[in-house]
């Protein structure tokens, strides 16, 4: 159960992999789809190797500002990229996320991508990462429910939850 | 957040979660959840204790065996965060899909 991803979305995109991976990769086109909505990012670090960091600036519609520390784990090209992801303050140390106390410190995040007729699949996934067990075990649970696949036991409780 | 830390610890135990699976079907007393369960009813009492502490259960007051029922929104938070990082990474591809739409018109000119 540790290991249950606390969170999944796929989509599939009209461009071969090449282009998503150049998306994904290449920090002129990250400034350009990866902030958050309304708010003007600024890179400043992107050092795409394992232990390497990518960390960003965020300034909000509010005047709020935001940093994020992201650490690759794992660069396959092509094919796979694993962060761990998470806030930072203004000089790179992390901390929780500013806008909601209950969000894990570091969560893992791994991006998938496959063929798919003339398109790409990405399959995007979170984890919490240093977690409790409890803590894991909540997340795994919560999101089994939210996607409608609580197996074995607790389908009841999925039905209740949609339904309510 | 301690409401969430109480939820986590209240959801870790299999227990606890086939005591919650079984009121999705329904409020049940102590004695209906005991039964399936195999274990004494001081024990389901401890079970029930924790998940009304962690907001996710209550009492009904109505009748005299007092049975249980979940309390939809005990689950709030938890979906909440949930619903945070499905907007946001649901967002970001949205932006992603115009940014390869655009970036595929740049390269045809």
């Amino acid at each position: 159960m540790t290991d249950t991803p606390c969170f999944t979305i796929t989509r599939t995109f009209k461009a071969p992999r090449a282009r998503l991976w150049d998306a994904w990769t290449r920090p002129e086109a990250l400034a350009q789809w990866f902030g958050p909505k309304g708010s003007a990012s600024t890179m400043l670090a992107f050092d795409l190797r394992p232990g390497g960091e990518w960390r960003g600036r965020m300034d909000m519609p509010d005047g709020g500002v935001m940093y994020s520390k992201f650490v690759f784990r794992e660069i396959e090209p092509m094919s796979r990229l694993v962060w761990v992801h998470g806030f930072a303050d203004d000089r790179g140390n992390r901390v929780r996320a500013p806008f909601a106390a209950q969000f894990p410190l570091e969560m893992l995040t791994s991006v998938l991508f496959a063929d798919e007729g003339e398109g790409t699949r990405i399959e995007l996934s979170c984890t919490p990462l240093n977690a409790s067990p409890e803590e894991q075990a909540f997340f795994a649970s919560m999101t089994a429910s939210m996607n409608g696949g609580w197996s074995g036991s607790l389908e009841q409780l999925d039905e209740f939850l949609a339904a309510s | 957040m301690d409401k969430l830390d109480a939820q986590f610890a209240a959801l870790a135990d299999p227990t606890r979660r086939a005591i919650l699976a079984r009121l999705a079907r329904g409020g049940a007393t102590v004695t209906e959840l005991q039964r399936p369960l195999g274990i004494s009813q001081p024990a389901v009492s401890r079970h029930l204790k924790l998940l009304e502490e962690a907001g996710l259960i209550e009492q009904t007051r109505a009748a005299q065996a007092r049975p249980r029922r979940l309390k939809p929104q005990g689950f709030d938070a938890a979906r909440q965060w949930i619903e945070e990082l499905r907007s946001l990474w649901g967002d970001r591809f949205d932006r992603l899909d115009a940014f390869l739409a655009e970036s595929a018109r740049g390269d045809a000119e």
